[in-house]
């Protein structure tokens, strides 16, 4: 301990102190989620693993340079090998560049439907929590009768309606999927206008345009990313279920369900043409939800310490 | 009176990402038995984590520290095994927490929670006796129709009844020692007098030992007989009641005495209130903790701890203001040294 | 709580009404059905008597209301394709198949899922719970269609454990013929194990953090007992609300399952006339699935308000 000298009883100035002060500099919700997805190896894993995926559906079908498309009638049926990598298909098609032709069609149709549910179930959520009231009642009944039957099943009557195409798979897909989000968007909504940090908000004099990007988007906004996060993989897996019911796209087109499909017919004489599209339709899911599961963590503010 | 409780150097942090928060940074005060002393301080000192760490309550990331010593009855708590501590809570020591509705199970009737107390400890008894026995502690808490009430869901209570029901579930095997964490934060001001009556006459009545942790002054006044101020993780000042009330020795506990309402002072004067806000816990002044707040800050406050000044009669306080160097400094007019 | 239910039994019967309506009008549109396919070789007076049979010849409207009294009498039409067959038949002859392997894949799969759910939450941080949470992520990331046809490829063929296809029928329809129900069941089963084990986990860890947890351990309580007591109730009400979305997934599910593995079931039959266009057996079977899905909806919230009592006193969700 240092000498006592009176010197050091002397009175400081209380106006030294900011009292107020803060003394942990504050960080921002987004930082904060960013910082503790970083933080967790499986979600950043799985994110190099999608990046990795992305890229090779957009360069995987020309790596080979080989004609993936046209029969090739002498080379059927050949195991992985130095010239065929994932081995040909049953009519001499090189099935390392079908795969991720596949997985470009699966991605970019699950990315559309997203995109789809995503903007359909805002503007209807948000028509419901803006006026309430009666348009609120009816618009809630119709999204209640439409939840009320297993999505599956529309999606299946819808495919039957209309001619086999990308569109019309579309389409089908996504006739249910914007409930839910319009749902979430409905309540989350409702629940921030009722919140007391909004009526602060609004009673410290705040405009409705800062109460909207201050309050009303960051909270919304981690719902939508979980819901794409979710989506994603959902869709993938609808349109590889539907093409293996032979409901989706038809046998001629590339996509991951069709790849299984066919893949399906030869299993037990040549499994590898089931094994590899199966394997990648796996692991984009798999990645896709890990991250969607890191994501969930790193947004949830209970979880922030 | 011998002692029940003593705590000696508890120190308890939480590892958090931003690293270590020190929330009870030694603390040490003893209770004897059938006394009722009061832990008083601000959100954050320390006071609930001291509460839960006598109940050994602390889970993960809450840490206690090599060194810190709860004994009770000759025993140190901290070093029961998980038998003797299921028998030690409950039995020996119970605790009522803030919020009644989060502190019941939602959906278990109120009585087979008090039930489950008496036959956690009673393990003779059957159940048809222990629900007599429920109804009886519900009775003696003052429930009306206990019978029917015993029956119901804790959301079908009113709030000073919720209340009362924990009390009962706490004081349903007669425990030597009952902590009361800020029991009447979350009620009515005219049901506060009653819960707070209520304890004091159960305390009376079977002789318990209460520790009442509040923040309201004005709660604690007419039933814990010592009074021990904490300030973010520390004991600031202890004595007893009259001691703190009328002679003071801290300038926090003074800021906080005037921060208490009181009928006897004219309309117009304005409420004390203190400035500022406590320190950072994760990373506490090296002085005292105070310092940044306090009107009567010297150059040494914010440069070393102060030592415990002792009174006599238990009153101490930890001060640079009671150093003989510093006798000519200005203090509070309560703190002023009357010759 | 009984106008409670009065009214959700009226909606129930409104959304019923509602979906049998859009089926038909969506089937309606559906271009070349069956019946043309069937009658282009036929002599033109068989194919009008025919069309007159399924009464085709009449305006879209008129069928409209003449479908609708009739599924009111409970006769919900007759398939296209495969003469003498009707709905009605059909769901008695394939209903039993269908509910025999969703019966066995939910009971498996949820108790299952439940226990990990327990397991990983109690063992919190430890190889079980890691374990438990890999476990659920790759179920739930791998369709059922691959594990199926993994498991046929695996222990049907390559090791001959179990049939590939086939189906107990007759006197075994219920109980028996294990030996054809286990790879079926495994491969519906792991959804299940999965959604249930995560959300049990995140519900128990939720709750252990209540105060009430606190209150039930300051009374002496083991952790066995505060788990038992107090955890494991209130964390099975979330829960619960996932059963609905479940059954529904059992249904699509059985699509899938039954095509695999070739069951004769309600699925492989719904999917086949789906592809074959056979809208009379469609529009009933759609009517009758969803009619279930909604019972089982209902029936959910019932057992809910029964789990929870402060719902059981309000009278109704909210």
């Amino acid at each position: 301990m240092a000498e006592l000298t009176k010197e050091r009883f002397k009175k400081v100035a209380s106006d030294r102190f900011d009292k107020d002060v803060i003394s942990r500099p504050t960080i921002s919700y987004w930082g904060d989620a960013w910082r503790r997805l970083k933080k967790n190896p499986v979600a950043m894993f799985s994110l190099g693993l999608l990046i990795l995926c992305v890229i090779m559906t957009i360069i995987g079908p020309y790596i080979r340079g080989l004609d993936f498309v046209t029969v090739n009638g002498v080379k059927k049926n050949l195991g992985p090998s130095g010239e065929f990598w994932f081995g040909s298909d049953s009519l001499g098609r090189d099935l390392f560049s079908r795969v991720w032709m596949g997985a470009r069609v699966s991605i970019i149709v699950a990315v559309v439907c997203t995109a789809i549910q995503i903007i359909v179930g805002c503007i209807y959520g948000g028509i419901m929590a803006y006026y309430g009231g009666i348009v609120d009642e009816v618009m809630m009944r119709i999204l209640e009768i439409i939840t009320s039957m297993p999505s599956l099943l529309i999606t299946l009557l819808v495919m039957m309606v209309l001619e086999k195409s990308v569109g019309a798979l579309v389409f089908a897909m996504c006739v249910t999927a914007w409930c839910t989000t319009a749902r979430q968007i409905r309540g989350q909504i409702m629940q921030l206008r009722e919140s007391e940090y909004v009526m602060a908000a609004e009673c410290l004099g705040a405009s409705p345009m800062r109460i909207i990007i201050k309050h009303m988007i960051p909270n919304t906004l981690s719902i939508l990313i979980l819901n794409v996060a979710s989506s994603i993989p959902s869709y993938i897996f609808t349109e590889a279920s539907l093409s293996f019911l032979g409901m989706g796209l038809d046998s001629n087109s590339i996509s991951l369900g069709v790849l299984i499909s066919n893949g399906r017919a030869t299993m037990d004489l040549y499994p590898y043409q089931l094994f590899f599209p199966a394997l990648a339709l796996c692991i984009i899911v798999l990645a896709f939800n890990l991250l969607g599961d890191g994501l969930r963590d790193a947004l949830d503010p209970r979880l922030r310490q | 009176m011998s002692k029940l409780l003593e705590v000696k150097d508890l120190r308890v942090s939480y590892h958090t990402y931003a690293g270590e928060v020190q929330s009870v940074r030694g603390v040490s005060f003893d209770l004897e038995e059938g006394e009722a002393i009061a832990i008083v301080g601000e959100s954050g000192c320390g006071k609930s984590v001291t509460a839960k760490t006598i109940m050994g309550l602390i889970k993960e990331p809450g840490k206690i520290k090599e060194g810190s010593e709860i004994i009770y009855r000759g025993q140190d708590i901290l070093k029961l095994s998980k038998k003797e501590m299921g028998q030690y809570r409950g039995k020996e020591a119970a605790i009522i927490f803030q919020d009644a509705l989060a502190a019941l199970n939602p959906t278990m009737r109120v009585g087979k929670q008090i039930m489950e107390n008496i036959l956690q400890h009673n393990k003779s008894m059957s159940k048809s006796e222990a629900f007599e026995e429920a109804v009886k502690m519900l009775e003696m808490v003052g429930i009306p129709d206990a019978r029917q009430r015993a029956k119901q869901y804790p959301h079908e209570f009113s709030g000073g009844m919720r209340q009362r029901a924990m009390i009962a579930i706490a004081f349903a095997c007669q425990p030597k020692l009952l902590i009361a964490d800020e029991p009447t934060t979350a009620l009515d001001v005219t049901i506060q007098a009653q819960i707070m009556r209520l304890i004091k006459d159960l305390q009376k009545k079977l002789n318990t030992s209460v520790i009442l942790i509040t923040h309201d002054l004005g709660v604690v006044a007419n039933v814990a007989k010592r009074i021990v101020v904490m300030y973010s993780g520390k004991i600031v000042e202890s004595g007893n009641s009259e001691d703190i009330f009328y002679h003071p020795k801290h300038p926090y506990t003074c800021a906080l005495l005037n921060a208490v309402p009181r009928l006897d002072l004219e309309n117009k004067q304005v409420l004390a209130s203190i400035e500022g806000t406590p320190p950072d816990l994760l990373d506490p002044p090296k002085g005292c903790p105070f310092c940044t707040r306090c009107r009567y800050c010297m150059k040494i406050c914010c440069e070393e701890l102060p030592e415990m000044t002792q009174f006599g009669d238990g009153h101490q306080a930890a001060c640079w203001l009671h150093h003989p160097m510093a006798a000519d400094c200005e203090r509070p007019k309560e703190m002023e040294v009357s010759k | 709580m009984i106008k409670y239910t009065i009214r959700r039994f009226i909606t129930m019967l409104f959304t019923l009404f509602i979906i049998a309506t859009a089926t038909f009008f969506l089937l309606a549109a559906v271009p070349g059905d069956a019946l043309s396919a069937r009658a282009e070789r036929l002599p033109e007076n068989i194919k009008e008597n025919l069309y007159k049979k399924y009464g085709l010849d009449k305006p879209t409207m008129e069928r409209y209301v003449i479908t609708m009294k009739s599924m009111l009498h409970g006769d919900f039409g007759e398939s296209i394709t495969y003469e003498g067959q009707t709905v009605s038949s059909i769901i008695r002859d394939k209903g039993p198949v269908s509910a025999r392997l969703g019966l066995q894949q939910m009971l498996l799969g949820v108790s299952v899922g439940l226990l990990l759910g327990v397991l990983a939450a109690i063992k919190k941080g430890t190889w079980i719970d890691y374990l438990v949470v890999t476990l659920a992520i790759v179920f739930i990331s791998v369709p059922n269609l691959v594990f199926g046809l993994l498991l046929q490829k695996v222990f049907g063929g390559t090791l001959s454990w179990f049939p590939v296809i086939g189906w107990p029928q007759g006197d075994e329809l219920w109980f028996g013929g294990w030996k054809y129900t286990v790879l079926p069941t495994l491969t519906g089963c792991f959804v299940y194990i999965a959604t249930y084990a995560r959300l049990l986990k995140t519900s128990m860890l939720d709750v252990i953090n209540q105060d009430y947890v606190l209150t039930a351990e300051s009374k002496g309580l083991t952790r066995g007992q505060v788990i038992r007591r107090h955890v494991i109730r209130n964390s099975f009400i979330p829960v619960m609300t996932q059963l609905p979305m479940s059954v529904a997934m059992c249904i699509t599910g059985s699509f899938f399952v039954e095509n695999i593995f070739s069951i004769p079931g309600l699925g492989l039959y719904y999917v086949n006339a789906v592809s074959g266009r056979d809208t009379s057996i469609v529009l009933g079977n759609t009517v009758i699935i969803a009619a279930l899905y909604i019972i089982v909806i209902f029936i959910t919230d019932i057992l809910y308000t029964l789990v929870d009592p402060r719902i059981r006193i309000r009278g109704g969700k909210k």
